[in-house]
């Protein structure tokens, strides 16, 4: 019995390993100062990722067979979700976010994020709702931007929060 | 002596103390949230440690580990669910205790029996980090690069079911250590033409994608369910004088086990778990144990804490991370400039000891701290998985900002926070990518300095007594699940061909 996404994780992980031996070639070899030069290490760490993908694809063709893994292993691997709605509505959100915090300012783009994510989450009570997509956010600013002094960004809100900064 | 006595007094200034105390009320809380654990808890406060100087910034991170330990202690205890790995076993007693109402003592004994065996480490860490770094001070290159690969054999504790992937993990952290100006050529490596890659990944922005975001992106994929049936009238009660001579002996088995197993860098899961066993083995009243017995929770605690201490032996003597709270530490200490490895305390003796002397006096304050913050986190353990994931998220992304104002940093902690995510549902170690990434750049370097010494041939690092005995029992350490699984395999074939 062959556990086909063990199979394709370790031919995945074989052939990035072969990957970073070709990258690692192109790399300046080693000279008399340095005999292994700035290649010597990444070249190893290809040769390891080779091994390690080697094994793995062994051992997922094998499994069921003879005893390389044990079916509580091939549980506790498996049970985790590998993607959903959700999950890549968050990276997008976050992906947002992360661009949007200098334009927006800290405050506001955090506002938006949290009421983004809380959404993309669903079943929230209102009170938490407030807390986390207002009064966190607000938190976190007086936190970071005022108390500990950090110049966030503040977009927008700039004339509003200038004159509250330490 | 006298070096901890200055720590301790340099660690009571008031910035420490208020360090300490903001500490450990952060970590006790992150503990309690299912979701957080303690490196969690720590890589989250990382960037805020910026700002402050290096040892205010280490004074924190030693409250946050502290409070973590026994936050996580609080849901387990109350609500059946471990807010960290290591509180697990504090459910076997902890739990029946709080069915049968007495909650309150549970913790109590969790807050004070914790506290001791952590003191105890501490002082073990003090006692034995000073001869241990005179020892490695002796070693060479070609010694310390086996000392590396020896540090690496962490990842057969952090990697989960697949040691294969731990190690392609951990691999995968060596290999990003890499990215950016070639420590000795000075040439660019992996950095696509990117400018902002020539000085590597940012070690912080990956460590909270790796810890942070990718659990949070794991919570909103697969939320667990809320608890809403807590008991919020709960009090800490300390026990006794008479109660604690009563549990001395859990609480010695705990203090040593989890003192070894911590050198040994197996971690608080284990270290809690085998003294339980041990607890058990060695109770007068054993027939207790699952059944509500103060010994079943004291010793689990007090390993969950012993192991801190000794944890940070290697870390703090070598440079080599045991666990991924102690690789945090060091990544505090790159981030402050400091460099960790054989010449760290010869170096920063005075930062040091301030940080030893935080880490004894966070061991008292837990107790006062912990009692008092007890309502809140009642209050944070029944807060709904999508508020929290939030919450994280947000403070995730503003504190990589703010390490340098960089859009990038953030882009980076986002990054590896898929990776993470990805990793996890694969069945890969994040954790075992952190330990590579911190170990990355010592190892490279002493395996250059060793074939510079050597002329290029390999053959001194199996030339010199040390450095095989390191590799022998690192290799044999990694693949020893391997090797027992080729083993029961023939075995199995011998027998059927029989």
């Amino acid at each position: 019995m062959i556990d086909r996404r063990e199979l394709v994780v370790g031919a995945a992980v074989l052939l990035g390993g072969l990957a970073l031996i070709r990258a690692a070639l192109e790399l300046a070899p080693g000279t008399a100062t340095d005999p292994l030069g700035p290649r010597g290490f990444p070249f190893l760490l290809g040769a390891g990722l080779v091994a390690c993908g080697a094994i793995q694809l062994l051992t997922a063709v094998r499994v069921g067979g003879r005893t390389v893994v044990t079916p509580s292993a091939i549980e506790e691997e498996t049970r985790l979700p590998f993607s959903s709605r959700r999950v890549s509505g968050a990276i997008a959100a976050t992906a947002v976010y992360v661009f949007a915090l200098v334009p927006l300012g800290a405050p506001l783009a955090s506002m938006g994020y949290a009421l983004a994510l809380l959404l993309l989450q669903g079943r929230t009570g209102r009170r938490e709702a407030a807390l986390t997509v207002v009064a966190f956010p607000v938190f976190v600013y007086v936190l970071v931007g005022v108390l500990l002094g950090v110049p966030l960004p503040t977009g927008p809100l700039e004339p509003l929060l200038r004159g509250i900064r330490i | 002596m006298e070096d901890v006595l200055r720590g301790i007094i340099a660690a009571l200034s008031l910035s420490g103390i208020a360090a300490m105390i903001v500490g450990l009320a952060w970590g006790t809380v992150g503990g309690a949230l299912p979701g957080i654990s303690g490196p969690q808890a720590m890589a989250l406060l990382l960037p805020l440690t910026f700002g402050l100087d290096a040892a205010t910034a280490l004074i924190l991170l030693a409250g946050v580990w502290t409070g973590a330990n026994y936050g996580g202690s609080i849901p387990a205890i109350l609500i059946r669910t471990p807010g960290t790995a290591s509180s697990a076993a504090a459910i076997l007693d902890g739990y029946e205790l709080a069915r049968q109402g007495r909650a309150g003592k549970a913790l109590g004994v969790s807050l004070v029996c914790g506290s001791i065996g952590g003191f105890l480490s501490v002082v073990l860490l003090i006692a034995l980090i000073g001869p241990l770094q005179q020892v490695v001070l002796a070693f060479g290159s070609p010694e310390l690069f086996a000392l590396t690969v020896f540090g690496m054999t962490v990842v057969s504790t952090v990697s989960g079911p697949s040691i294969t992937k731990g190690i392609a993990s951990a691999i995968f952290g060596l290999l990003l250590a890499t990215v950016g100006l070639d420590q000795i050529a000075g040439m660019p490596r992996f950095t696509f033409g990117r400018p902002e890659l020539l000085s590597g990944f940012n070690l912080i922005a990956v460590i909270i994608g790796l810890f942070a975001v990718s659990e949070m992106l794991r919570l909103i994929a697969e939320p667990p369910d809320r608890p809403t049936q807590v008991d919020r009238r709960v009090n800490t009660e300390f026990p006794t004088l008479r109660e604690l001579r009563g549990l001395w002996r859990s609480t010695l088995v705990g203090s040593v086990v989890g003192m070894i197993v911590g050198v040994a860098g197996a971690g608080g899961p284990v270290s809690s778990f085998v003294a339980y066993g041990e607890a058990k083995r060695w109770s007068k009243n054993r027939e207790l144990f699952g059944k509500g017995s103060m010994e079943g929770v004291a010793a689990p605690e007090t390993a969950n804490n012993s192991d801190q201490g000794t944890a940070l032996v290697p870390a703090l003597a070598l440079g080599i991370p045991s666990s991924p709270s102690a690789a945090i530490i060091l990544a505090a200490l790159i981030l402050h400039g400091v460099q960790p490895g054989p010449f760290l305390l010869e170096r920063n003796t005075e930062l040091l000891f301030t940080f030893f002397g935080a880490l004894l006096l966070v061991q008292v304050l837990i107790l006062p701290v912990g009692a008092l913050i007890l309502r809140l986190c009642i209050e944070l353990v029944t807060v709904r998985p999508a508020v929290l994931a939030t919450a994280v998220m947000v403070l995730s992304i503003i504190g990589t900002y703010a390490l340098n104002l960089s859009v990038a940093d953030a882009a980076v902690a986002l990054l590896f926070g898929v990776v993470g995510y990805a990793m996890r549902s694969l069945g890969f170690s994040p954790a075992a990518t952190v330990l590579g990434l911190v170990l990355g750049f010592i190892m490279e370097g002493e395996l250059r300095r060793s074939m510079l010494i050597s002329l290029g041939d390999p053959a001194v690092l199996l030339a010199r007594p040390i450095t095989i005995t390191l590799l022998v029992l690192a290799a044999l350490v990694l693949l020893r699940p391997l090797l027992a699984r080729a083993v029961a395999a023939l075995r199995s074939g011998r027998a059927s061909a029989s």
